[in-house]
């Protein structure tokens, strides 16, 4: 009986398996709470789990309380919000140029690009090249007669999408920080969704917390105040807590820095005046000379002493994109600003010669360059920092052009869902689930052990089995236990038994047929396994559908579901033949209660 | 042994394929009937609004709460009872936030009194914020005063780069604390403005009809890749009659469901994939025993071997069901009112799909059998008459 031996080893290797992943959530509900922290660990396994960082079953938002939110990343109004300025920009500068010229110029809605129709066809080269200069991201078509269509570049919308929604969940994520949420998660979802799930967030924060999210991060100009920079951040000196620095940065300027943005954050809270503010911008140290590596443990964020007053928006951006320098070959950022734009932005260069400008989202600030004389006309040039490779300057001007144009290209976002669930709903449906379950539970043990006797023992068992596996691979793959979710693991308490019954049944006919016990237990496997298998491959299908389909706690449900599924075969069909197996090994005398 | 069915039954289920396609006929047109003629009725994952869970102190009758959302400006709440212990109501309202088209008119009108308004945009998308430009400058202060009444305080963001003044972004209260506040007004003593509201659930109106859409896709897309499964499974004589009885089972629920309002969320279609996974169960069960039965007893007397498989399988095919059944019902009567619903639609979807596997599955199989069948002789014959 080798083979049982080895067998019985899986088995074990499974269960082990099972309350591995569940050790974590066991040490959790030691204070009576599954509430993600630990009780100051006394026992070695305990301290084990601490330091290798495994964790505990989490329950949903539905369970916990908390505040759930799903956004819609509002790209394709954003481009058309654009092309209705651009339209508008557009026609002010033809006429600026050429004021006989008759043209109209127009946006249709939800197109993609914009009509220029002039009266006379022999105006046409009026658009020229040194017009369409501020409009990088249009393409001349030439149409039939007096018609010209600029259309917008398809990878121009893709890059601002992309970058909208990542730019998005990273400026999520600093406000929520700013919260104290113990475990937020913010999270993408299909193409332009963002998820954002604060569980047990306190009923009082929750206003303040949708308000915080629910806010476009708005590109702003601000000047970095150089006067008074270093006489602010002089004031800390030998003040400062672990952690943080004094030093010296570009241009001889003091800044206090720290690893970490966050602590900046909280440090210079209350310590700023009405009309500054302070910006932090995060300064990158390689590990290699080639900088391909970054070195995360010396990186660290700056802060800039900026005046609070917002200068400019990206609103008057009209486009950025990457340059080259001919006679030095060094990438720069080439700007533009509509009309309007280009007179604040000529004043402010004016006024400003020699000193730091920031350009920020919310509190970080981007790039802060230096005005190195007045910039008229609205097409101003950022040059990158000194002492890098070429490859380097190409990548930061590049990250700057994705900033610029978002802020040229602010994406709205909507309000998808918003669900917010009291602390104390939650314990009401984790008291009730938990009934339910047992009760459930209770009903096929008593239905089974009734009809099936002995053989109901072992499905019980392994029901029992089937159970332990089912939580123990939701803890160990970090899942979240929502109330669908436990649906889906009752529901299974019914599914897992239908297995046993379809082979149970199959044993009781064959041995109406006369066989011996050994011989119809193997034929009521063997026959009744396509069976078990395709209704459990079939039911697997719709989980997956759902879980491609579902949001949310659905998807809770289908994540439970399949993983029941698999350790249902298992359980049902591997362990309960084990089980008889070994109980009646095969001597012709051997009965079996069923 | 204990048993539900006895060993020797043999019972000719073809014979009564006929009645049993008639009911299951009149079932379906009777539920496309309902669908099309009461309707279903979406919850807010599909039309959008908001649904509020809410505690109060106090007993309090169901009048006493419509009244109250109705003068916490919510006219067309519609208010149940929830729970158990006789204090909790759930409030379903279309709205998504504290304002809508009307009290934008009159805010807009407010506005125009203060000051001349060049424009003012107002979308659903973002129903939270309006935009405001003004051609005389004005104060936030004026502003927050000149609508106090009409729309609770509100918060003023100064847009003013260029303008000072001139450009403001208005956000409105948030609908949350509305209700926190308003039914605390209405009813002080029984609601508490922090603690009463249990949960609050806000979908925004465009999206429901993505979610139909997707939901009715994802249906979709399960039968079709479970018609394939089966057809490489079995063969093409079985995959219809699955799918066939699939499609029974979901339009039969789906009219269960309108006799008994059930609302139409998104658990309802988990619940709704999920039967279409379940019930096919108890037909692969069956299925198999045809197809084992007819390897030993030849094609020759299709319909004889198909009795043969149901009677033999019948016990089976009730067992499963009632074991699944017994978790259900466990749900329904212990597991709380959020997920009910889902199980209620589970038990039905589960009943349904128990019969569709004896009354509709085979006997469409044993149809295509025989279409299949005649075909074939007529292409022999034609061919061997060529």
């Amino acid at each position: 009986m080798n083979s049982n031996k080895f067998r019985w080893v899986i088995v074990f290797a499974a269960i082990f398996a099972g309350m591995y992943g569940l050790l974590p959530t066991a040490f959790d509900m030691q204070d009576g709470k599954l509430d993600g922290e630990f009780p100051p660990a006394e026992s070695e396994p305990m301290k084990w789990v601490e330091e290798h960082d495994l964790s505990p079953l989490t329950l949903g938002l539905d369970l916990q309380g908390g505040l759930l939110l799903q956004y819609h990343v509002l790209v394709e109004r954003a481009v058309q919000d654009k092309l209705d300025r651009m339209a508008r920009d557009l026609e002010i500068r033809v006429l600026e140029k050429h004021p006989d010229v008759q043209l109209t110029v127009s946006h249709k809605p939800d197109s993609d690009y914009i009509e220029v129709n002039f009266t006379n066809a022999a105006d046409k080269d009026k658009l020229d090249d040194d017009v369409l200069g501020f409009f990088q991201s249009l393409k001349k078509v030439d149409m039939q007669g007096g018609l010209i269509h600029l259309v917008v570049d398809e990878n121009y919308v893709k890059e601002t999408k992309e970058f909208a929604i990542s730019q998005g969940i990273e400026t999520i994520r600093e406000r929520v920080d700013a919260l104290g949420v113990s475990e937020p998660s913010i999270t993408r979802q299909g193409t332009s969704d963002i998820v954002v799930q604060l569980p047990g967030l306190k009923e009082d924060d929750v206003d303040r917390a949708k308000r915080l999210i629910g806010q476009t991060a708005q590109l702003q100009f601000r000047m970095v105040d150089d006067a008074g920079t270093n006489a602010f951040f002089n004031q800390f000196s030998g003040k400062l807590p672990e952690g943080f620095q004094l030093r010296v940065i570009g241009g001889g300027y003091r800044s206090v820095t720290n690893k970490d943005k966050e602590p900046l954050i909280s440090f210079f809270e209350g310590k700023v005046d009405e009309d500054h503010m302070v910006g932090f911008e995060h300064h990158p140290v390689y590990k290699d000379a080639l900088k391909t590596e970054l070195d995360e443990e010396r990186s660290y964020y700056k802060s800039y002493y900026v005046t609070k007053k917002v200068e400019l928006t990206g609103d008057y951006v009209q486009e950025a994109r990457v340059a080259i320098d001919q006679q030095f070959n060094r990438p720069y950022v080439a700007l533009n600003f509509d009309s309007k734009g280009a007179q604040l932005f000529g004043d402010l260069s004016g006024n400003n010669v020699g000193k730091r400008m920031a350009i920020m989202l919310d509190t970080t600030i981007k790039s802060a360059p230096v005005f190195n004389e007045a910039i008229p006309g609205g097409r101003a040039q950022i040059t990158m920092g000194g002492m890098q490779s070429y490859n380097e300057i190409l990548a930061d001007a590049e990250d700057l052009v994705i900033v610029l144009r978002h802020g040229a290209l602010p994406a709205p976002i909507e309000k998808q869902f918003e669900t917010v669930v009291g602390p104390s709903l939650g314990q009401d449906s984790i008291d009730s689930s938990i009934l339910a379950f047992a009760v459930g539970l209770l009903l096929v043990v008593l239905f089974m052990l009734g009809y099936y006797r002995l053989s109901g023992i072992y499905s019980v068992i392994a029901l029992t089995m089937n159970m332990l596996l089912i939580v123990g691979a939701l803890a160990a793959i970090g899942a979240t236990l929502t109330l669908p979710g436990i649906a889906g693991i009752i529901l299974t308490i019914g599914m897992a038994v239908d297995a046993n019954v379809i082979i149970y049944e199959r044993i009781r006919e064959e041995l109406g047929l006369g066989r011996t016990a050994k011989e119809a237990i193997n034929a009521g496997f063997e026959k009744a396994f396509s069976a078990v298998m395709d209704a459990n491959v079939t039911t697997g299908i719709a989980g997956l559908v759902l879980l491609q389909y579902g949001t949310g706690p659905i998807r809770g449900f289908a994540v439970t579901l399949l993983i029941g599924i698999v350790s249902t075969i298992f359980t049902a069909v591997f362990f309960t033949r084990l089980m008889f197996d070994t109980k009646i090994p095969g001597s012709a005398k051997d009965t079996i209660s069923i | 042994m204990m048993r539900l069915i006895p060993e020797t039954l043999f019972f000719d289920f073809m014979a009564r394929v006929k009645p049993a396609v008639g009911v299951s006929l009149f079932f379906i047109l009777a539920s496309i009937g309902l669908v099309a003629f009461v309707g279903l009725n979406y919850g807010i994952d599909f039309k959008g609004g908001t649904d509020m869970i809410l505690q109060f102190e106090k007993d309090i009758s169901a009048e006493e709460v419509r009244d109250a959302a109705k003068v916490a400006g919510f006219p067309d709440a519609n208010v149940q009872r929830y729970g158990t212990d006789g204090r909790q109501f759930l409030v379903q309202t279309s709205s998504v936030s504290v304002v809508n088209q009307g009290t934008i008119s009159k805010v807009e009108t407010a506005l125009k009194a203060l000051a001349p308004l060049e424009r003012s945009t107002w979308g659903e998308e973002q129903p939270d914020r309006m935009d405001l430009v003004f051609t005389s400058t004005v104060t936030p202060e004026q502003i927050k005063a000149a609508v106090k009444d009409l729309v609770g305080d509100v918060v003023i963001e100064e847009n003013n780069v260029d303008a000072p003044g001139l450009k403001f972004v208005m956000r409105f209260e948030d609908l949350q604390q509305r209700v926190g506040e308003n039914f605390h007004n209405a009813l002080p003593e029984a609601f508490s403005a922090t603690k009463g509201i249990l949960r609050l659930e806000t979908v925004g109106p465009r999206v429901g009809k993505q979610l139909r859409d997707s939901g009715m896709l994802s249906l979709l897309v399960s039968l079709l890749l479970i018609l394939i499964y089966i057809a490489f499974r079995f063969d093409v004589r079985y995959a219809p009659g699955a799918v066939v009885a699939l499609i029974h089972d979901v339009v039969i629920s789906v009219g269960f469901f309108v006799v008994i309002d059930m609302e139409i969320s998104l658990p309802i279609i988990a619940a709704l994939l999920t039967i279409v996974g379940y019930s096919l169960n108890d037909t692969i069960v069956v299925f198999d025993r045809i197809r084992e039965n007819l390897t030993s007893d030849g094609d020759s007397n299709v319909e004889h071997t198909i009795n043969r498989s149901i009677s033999e399988t019948l016990s089976r095919t009730i067992m499963t069901s009632l074991t699944t059944l017994l978790a259900v019902i466990a749900i329904i009567f212990f597991g709380g009112g959020l997920i009910e619903d889902f199980a209620t639609a589970l038990f039905i979807g589960i009943c349904v799909g128990t019969y569709s596997s004896i009354f509709i599955a085979s006997p469409v199989m044993l149809f295509m059998d025989r279409y299949l069948r005649t075909r074939r002789e007529l292409k022999a014959r034609s061919q061997s008459a060529a």
